[in-house]
C-alpha cells in the first residue's frame, strides 16, 4: 500500500501539473491570484527511521503589494517508513505569506507557512490526530513563458500531532492484564496519547500560474 | 456536487448577466462596482463557455463553497433475498422452529450529517476540490434474549458455579418464549453471562433504563469527523449537446473506527465506523446530454455518472475477547460444539488483522428541469459495496461473516430535488432541498425520512 499511495500523490500531482500547463492563458491576463501547485520531497533529522516524505502542496496567493503575497497554502504529505506501523500522512491547511526580495529576472522570495497539521496513520491506527505545523522556505520562480512559471523552494518544516486512543494495559511481559483476579472476563485498558512529530528539510518544485 | 445545483448555474449566470446589462452610471465607483463588472464579465464569459449540467466546472478564479446538511433515520436493513427486516440480524442456536436460545441484538438508530466542501476553479475547465464531511448518530445496542427453551435454561443453571445468580425459569412460558415483564431481567442476565462464553460486552448488565433494556448507547455528542476526500474534476469535452467530465479523488482514513471491544460492524457493542479506516482512491465519469435548450433560459438535460473507489489495505485491532469459562465451554460444547458463534479467542487479544473494504461503485441518472431561477430534477441511483476482505484469525474471519454484517451488498434509491438560485441578484448563493428514499437492496440498511438542504456559495477571487 505504501508504494501505491505513494504513486498516487506523484500521479495526482504530475497530472494536475500537465492540466495546468495544456490549459493556462497568457499570465499578463491574472489580475490579482496567483496560484501554485508543488511536489516536495523531505529529508528528515530525528525522524527515527523514516525513509522517504513526499506530497503535493497548493497556494493560493494575493499579491497585497509587489513585496508581500498572502494566501493559503494546504499540502499533502505521505511519510513512509520500512519495518515499522509508522505510516502517517500529514494534511496540512496552512496560512502563507512570500516576501519577495527580487522580481526581475527571476522572483526569488521568502516563505512563511503555518497552521492546522493533521496526521492520519493507516495501519492501526485510524482517525486523525491534530497539532500544528510551520513552514520556512526561500523559493524561486522562473518565468518560462507568459502563462506559467516554474519555482523551487528549499525550507524546514516542523510538526506535531497528537491523538488519544484506548489501548490494552499490557504487563511487563507484554501479556493483557485481567481486571479480575478470580476469573478474567475483562482486560485492564489505559488512555495514550499517540505524538506524532515531523522536522524536515523540504525541497519544493512546481509550476505557478 | 449536487446535480441541479450545477444546472442552475448556467440560467442563474445568463439572468444575472442580463440584470448586469443595464449601463453602469459612470459616477459609481468603488467595490460594488468593481463587484458588479467582475460578474458582468464572468457572466459573458460563462455565457461562451456554455456550462450546464453535472460537468459543469467552476469558472477560473472563482472559490466554492458548499454546506450540505443531512437527517436520516435507519429504520431495518435488506437481508440476502432483498426482505425488508430489523436492522441486525437475530442470532439463534438450534434448529428453525426449534431454536433452543434466541438473540435478538436490538440495534436501532438515526443521525445525519453535515458536508462542507471547497473547491477551486484553477482553469475553466479543471477544478480542485476538498471535502470534509462530520456525522451524528445515536445508536441503541440493548439485546434481548426472546427465548431460551426450558431444557436449556435447566442445563446452564446445572453448570454455573457456585454462587452465580441462576436462570429464573418464571421468566418464560411453557415454550421458552421470554415473557415480556420478564425481557429486561432475562437480557441482563444473558449479558452478564456473554464473557464466560468468551465475548466482550458494551456496557453494564446491572444498570440500564426500564424503557430501554439492558445494553448500551452511542451518542457521537456533536459531529463527528468522517473520511476526508479531495481531488481534481476535469471537463474535458464540452459541446452545444453533449458535456463529459472525469473527477479523481483519494480518501483519508479519517473518521475513527469504533473501538473493537464496542463495534456494531463486530455485533459487539452500538459504536460505528465514522470512516473506512483505509486509503482509497476513486473517480467518477459524467456525461451530460442536452435534450432541449431555449435559448439561454431553459435547459432539459439528462446526466449520468459513474463511481468507483477502491479502499486498501489496513490494519484493525481484534477486541479483546476473554477466555471462556470453564461452565461456559461446557454448555458451548453442547449448544454451538463447532464454535462457530462462540470460538475461544481470547490468544487474539491485543494482536490486529488485516482489513480491505475493497471496491464501491454506484450510478445515478438525473432528470433536470433548469430555470432561471428554479430548477427540479428526479434521479434514480444504484450503490454497490463489496463484502470486506479480512486478513486474519479463521475463527475471527467465520465469527464476522457468521454476524452476517459485512456482506457484499447493494441498495437502489430514488431522489427528488429542488433549488433556488440567488445569483440573478448578485448574491452567488443556491438553496436546495433533496429527498432520498430506498427502493430496494441486499444487505444493506434502509433509511427512512431521508433530506438533504444544501447552500452552495460561490466567491470571486480575481477582479
Amino acid at each position: 500500500m505504501k508504494t501505491k499511495i505513494a504513486m498516487l500523490t506523484v500521479v495526482l500531482t504530475l497530472g494536475a501539473s500537465s492540466f495546468l500547463w495544456a490549459q493556462a492563458e497568457p499570465r499578463a491576463e491574472k489580475k490579482s491570484l496567483v496560484f501554485q501547485i508543488g511536489a516536495d520531497a523531505f529529508g528528515g533529522i530525528a525522524q527515527g527511521g523514516i525513509e522517504f516524505i513526499g506530497g503535493t502542496n497548493a497556494s493560493l496567493l494575493y499579491p497585497l503589494t509587489d513585496l508581500v503575497w498572502l494566501g493559503l497554502r494546504p499540502a499533502l504529505h505521505y511519510a513512509y517508513e520500512q519495518d515499522s506501523v509508522f505510516e502517517a500522512t500529514w494534511l496540512h491547511a496552512d496560512l502563507a505569506f512570500q516576501v519577495n526580495v527580487l522580481n526581475d529576472p527571476l522572483r526569488i522570495y521568502l516563505l512563511g507557512a503555518g497552521g492546522y497539521a493533521g496526521v492520519v496513520d493507516g495501519d492501526l491506527y485510524a482517525g486523525i490526530g491534530h497539532g500544528f505545523s510551520a513552514l520556512a522556505a526561500v523559493g524561486a520562480s522562473w518565468q518560462a513563458q507568459d502563462a506559467w512559471a516554474l519555482f523551487v523552494e528549499l525550507g524546514f518544516r516542523y510538526a506535531q500531532s497528537s491523538k488519544q486512543e484506548t489501548v490494552l494495559d499490557l504487563n511487563d511481559a507484554g501479556k493483557p492484564q485481567c481486571t479480575g483476579s478470580d476469573e478474567c472476563l475483562a482486560y485492564l485498558t489505559k488512555e495514550i496519547d499517540r505524538q506524532f512529530d515531523l522536522m524536515v528539510f523540504t525541497i519544493n518544485i512546481g509550476f505557478e500560474l | 456536487m449536487v446535480p441541479v445545483a450545477r444546472l442552475t448555474m448556467l440560467g442563474g449566470l445568463v439572468l444575472g448577466l442580463m440584470l448586469g446589462a443595464v449601463p453602469v452610471r459612470a459616477e459609481e465607483k468603488g467595490a460594488w462596482e468593481q463587484y458588479r463588472n467582475y460578474w458582468d464579465e464572468m457572466l459573458e464569459k460563462v455565457v461562451d463557455l456554455d456550462l450546464y449540467g453535472v460537468t459543469a466546472q467552476l469558472p477560473e478564479g472563482i472559490f466554492g463553497f458548499k454546506y450540505e446538511w443531512n437527517m436520516r433515520d435507519a429504520s431495518g436493513r435488506f437481508d440476502s433475498r432483498r426482505v425488508r427486516t430489523e436492522m441486525s440480524p437475530p442470532i439463534a442456536f438450534g434448529e428453525e422452529g426449534d431454536e433452543i436460545l434466541m438473540l435478538d441484538m436490538g440495534v436501532s438508530g438515526g443521525g445525519g450529517g453535515v458536508t462542507m466542501q471547497f473547491s477551486y476553479g484553477i482553469t475553466d475547465m479543471l477544478d480542485f476540490y476538498f471535502e470534509l464531511p462530520f456525522t451524528q448518530a445515536t445508536v441503541q445496542m440493548r439485546p434481548k434474549m426472546s427465548k431460551l427453551a426450558p431444557f436449556g435454561a435447566l442445563l446452564i443453571n446445572s453448570m454455573l458455579p457456585e454462587g452465580y445468580p441462576e436462570i429464573d425459569t418464571s421468566w418464560f412460558d411453557q415454550d421458552g418464549n421470554t415473557i415480556d415483564e420478564h425481557l429486561n431481567e432475562a437480557s441482563a442476565w444473558l449479558l452478564g453471562y456473554l464473557p464466560r462464553l468468551g465475548r466482550p460486552v458494551a456496557g453494564d448488565p446491572n444498570n440500564y433504563p426500564a424503557d430501554l433494556g439492558p445494553g448500551s448507547t452511542y451518542r457521537s455528542n456533536g459531529l463527528v469527523l468522517a473520511d476526508i476526500n479531495m481531488g481534481f474534476s476535469w471537463n474535458f469535452l464540452r459541446n452545444e449537446r453533449w458535456s463529459g467530465a472525469f473527477t479523481g479523488r483519494v480518501y483519508f482514513p479519517t473518521g475513527n473506527i469504533a473501538n473493537p471491544n464496542s463495534s456494531l460492524t463486530l455485533g459487539t457493542g452500538p459504536k460505528i465506523d465514522w470512516g473506512t479506516g483505509s486509503f482509497g482512491a476513486g473517480f467518477t465519469q459524467g456525461y451530460d446530454l442536452r435534450l432541449f435548450k431555449y435559448k439561454h433560459w431553459i435547459d432539459v438535460i439528462l446526466s449520468a455518472e459513474f463511481s468507483a473507489v477502491y479502499y486498501f489495505k489496513s490494519h484493525r485491532r481484534y477486541p479483546d475477547f476473554p477466555e471462556p469459562t470453564e461452565d461456559g465451554n461446557a454448555l458451548l460444547d453442547l449448544l454451538d460444539p463447532e464454535r462457530n458463534y462462540f470460538p475461544d479467542m481470547h490468544d487474539l487479544t491485543g494482536k490486529n488483522y488485516g482489513y480491505t473494504p475493497g471496491l464501491g461503485s454506484d450510478a445515478m441518472l438525473t432528470l433536470g428541469l433548469t430555470s432561471l431561477i428554479f430548477d427540479a430534477g428526479i434521479s434514480v441511483g444504484y450503490r454497490y459495496a463489496s463484502e470486506p476482505e479480512l486478513d486474519g484469525d479463521w475463527r475471527f474471519v467465520n465469527m464476522v461473516k457468521g454476524l452476517e454484517l459485512q456482506l457484499a451488498g447493494h441498495y437502489e434509491i430514488m431522489r427528488v430535488s429542488a433549488g433556488i438560485n440567488l445569483l440573478p441578484f448578485y448574491v452567488p448563493i443556491q438553496i436546495y432541498y433533496q429527498y432520498e428514499k430506498n427502493i430496494g437492496g441486499r444487505n444493506t440498511l434502509i433509511f427512512e425520512h431521508n433530506h438533504w438542504i444544501t447552500v452552495k456559495g460561490y466567491i470571486p477571487t480575481r477582479f
